[in-house]
């Protein structure tokens, strides 16, 4: 990396950690620490929420995910809106009348100690390992950047960011989420007009993205219903708004986020703002994807994206094979171009015959490369069976280091560190609130002052973040990473939703029901996704439907000893 | 009687009934736009 590049690095990251803790220097109490003193506007509401959301592994993962599968990862988010509006009208007033820090304290208004706790409990499971992948993909950046092992940069980031959170706060995080998302969207908007401004001169952006379509990369809308199929509309709408609901519901790394606002119309439209403009942002974001694949067609593209992989490869005792396998890939390639050529040409001639050929034919070279990268895997893994074989985190950070001019890499580079920071620091602070306000305050020590709960809130904080940095350390075999934290929340979200939803809507039904239901409903998706019953989505609706339906029958049955 | 208008809401929206459907019809155009972009580049 050259010395502009690591300038460029350096001071934004610092800029935006010194606004942070300057800003929020002024954390007296618990409720600043964790909810910024319910003071944030409509607009730090809605950003900061966004920020939380769009971890490094949004920009890092996202335009790989387009790249390899196309864009119809953006139906995921298809039911996001709807569950803006239910959270506007039902959880939003009641927290706000509540007056809770997290979300579970509202479990126990309604039902029990023992249910608030259990909520809380499977919401730390799963974001404590959610966090864990958090801190692992800028460290992938890092590992890559430096050539250093994984293990250390994990260590570095997840250092930086506790730090961060330990001594600012909530406040600095929603503060600083201003100027990241700031830096992010120039970043992105910078790396997509390079794309197109580096194709050759012949080819328009409508030839760009013709290609694109003609390549099965511009899948936005799939009707089709598929059980198994995990991104098409109705999963989208219905499985994504059960998987919104409880993210924006229930996890207390977004219910802190909207809590902060400082009254109830400001946290609604904060969530409306988010609703409105979320989806054309991951449209965005995936269309670089799709146009990177275009780009990928005219200039050379490695067979593998993972330039610590590839080393490895090289200088193992495997490495005549994979020359041989590199040397094919590399011919392919360049019939690829020429082709890609004669496809962009025959699409201004409108010349129908021979776009459907050149497009076979493309679709042809492109199943070849597959099988050859394929066989480089196959490799990698009998090279080293602990081996990273799956590369789609690397293609948007190899184009960002070997394609972009000097000062743009450092600028992409943190934009990507901030986005993290943010979102690590969120998910700290949402971790240690929930850990202190519904464990430790009501299960171990009630009496404490409120200056010793600000005190553990910080412990905790620490603590997380150490859990997290030893889960980063393992994340290194789960593929496609904003596909990873999204089946991760799969496994726990409907669950948790489903104790609030009978919450709010079925109120003749008391704690000890809903208790048992949520344990039964958490096994039944356990064993739902190991036997791979259906796409990821849907287990949130499976996992809320079933805490409802048993804590029904739990209610007619009417066991005295539940109730 | 009629209800008041909540201050926090933008001078050009006359309530949260009218906010929510403006985030509706906003997904709707959404999907009918990635609908013709899907179909057009095919």
């Amino acid at each position: 990396m050259n010395w502009i590049d690591i300038t460029v690095l350096a001071v934004t990251l610092l800029f935006i950690a010194v606004y942070g803790i300057v800003k929020s220097r002024r954390n007296k109490n618990i409720n600043d620490y964790l909810l910024a003193g319910n003071s944030m506007p409509w607009y730090v509401v809605g950003i900061s929420i966004m920020a939380t959301q769009a971890s490094a592994i949004t920009f890092l993962s996202a335009p790989g995910q387009a790249y390899v599968d196309g864009m119809r990862f953006v139906q995921f988010y298809f039911g996001l809106p709807f569950a803006m509006i239910l959270l506007c009208t039902t959880f939003v007033p009641i927290y706000h009348k509540l007056k809770v820090f997290t979300a579970y304290e509202f479990l126990e208004t309604r039902f029990d100690l023992k249910t608030r706790s259990l909520a809380a409990f499977l919401f730390l499971v799963q974001r404590g390992l959610a966090c864990g992948l958090t801190i692992y993909a800028p460290a992938i950046i890092l590992s890559v950047m430096l050539g250093w092992n994984i293990y250390y940069t994990n260590l570095i980031i997840g250092g930086l960011v506790v730090l961060y959170t330990f001594i600012g706060g909530s406040k600095a995080v929603s503060i600083t989420q201003m100027q990241q998302m700031t830096v992010i969207f120039v970043g992105m908007f910078i790396a997509a007009y390079m794309l197109i401004r580096m194709m050759p001169e012949q080819i328009s952006f409508t030839d760009t993205l013709s290609v694109a379509g003609k390549m099965g990369k511009l899948n936005v809308i799939d009707f089709k219903f598929d059980w198994q199929n995990q991104y098409n509309i109705w999963s989208g709408i219905i499985g994504g708004f059960f998987l919104a609901l409880s993210y924006f519901g229930t996890d207390q790394s977004q219910v802190g986020r909207y809590l902060s606002g400082r009254s109830v119309g400001q946290s609604r439209l904060g969530l409306l703002l988010n609703g409105i403009i979320k989806i054309p942002m991951q449209f965005c974001i995936l269309l670089i994807g799709a146009l990177m694949f275009v780009f990928f067609q005219f200039h050379e593209a490695p067979i593998h994206f993972n330039p610590v992989e590839i080393k490895k490869l090289q200088q193992s005792e495997l490495h005549n094979e994979f020359s041989q396998i590199e040397n094919e890939f590399s011919h392919l390639q360049n019939n690829k171009k020429d082709v890609v050529h004669q496809l962009s040409t025959s699409l201004k001639n409108k010349d129908a015959i021979a776009v459907s050929s050149y497009s076979d034919q493309l679709v042809a070279i492109e199943k070849e490369q597959v099988v050859l990268r394929n066989e480089t895997k196959k490799l990698m893994t009998q090279n080293d069976a602990r081996a990273e074989t799956n590369d789609t985190n690397y293609i948007f950070l190899y184009y960002v280091l070997n394609y972009l001019p000097v000062g743009l890499i450092g600028l992409l580079i943190a934009v990507i560190f901030s986005a993290s920071m943010s979102s690590t620091s969120s998910e700290l602070n949402a971790l240690a609130s929930t850990s202190v306000i519904d464990i430790y305050k009501r299960n171990i020590n009630s009496n404490g002052s409120d200056q010793h709960y600000l005190m553990v809130s910080k412990l905790f904080t620490a603590a997380w973040g150490v859990f997290a940095i030893v889960v980063a350390m393992f994340a290194n075999q789960l593929g496609s990473l904003i596909e990873a934290v999204n089946k991760l929340g799969s496994l726990f979200y409907g669950t948790i939703l489903g104790m609030f939803v009978v919450a709010f809507f079925m109120k003749h039904i008391k704690g000890g029901s809903v208790f048992y239901a949520a344990i039964i409903a958490e096994v039944l998706v356990l064993f739902c996704f190991k036997i791979e019953l259906t796409a990821f989505l849907w287990l949130n609706m499976i996992g809320c439907l079933a805490v409802m339906l048993i804590a029904q029958i739990f209610h007619i049955i009417k066991k005295p000893s539940l109730q | 009687m009629k209800k008041k208008k909540d201050p926090e809401l933008p001078s050009f929206i006359s309530g949260w009934k009218q906010m929510y459907f403006i985030v509706v019809l906003n997904l709707a155009l959404l999907i009918l736009l990635f609908y013709f972009f899907t179909k057009y580049f095919e």
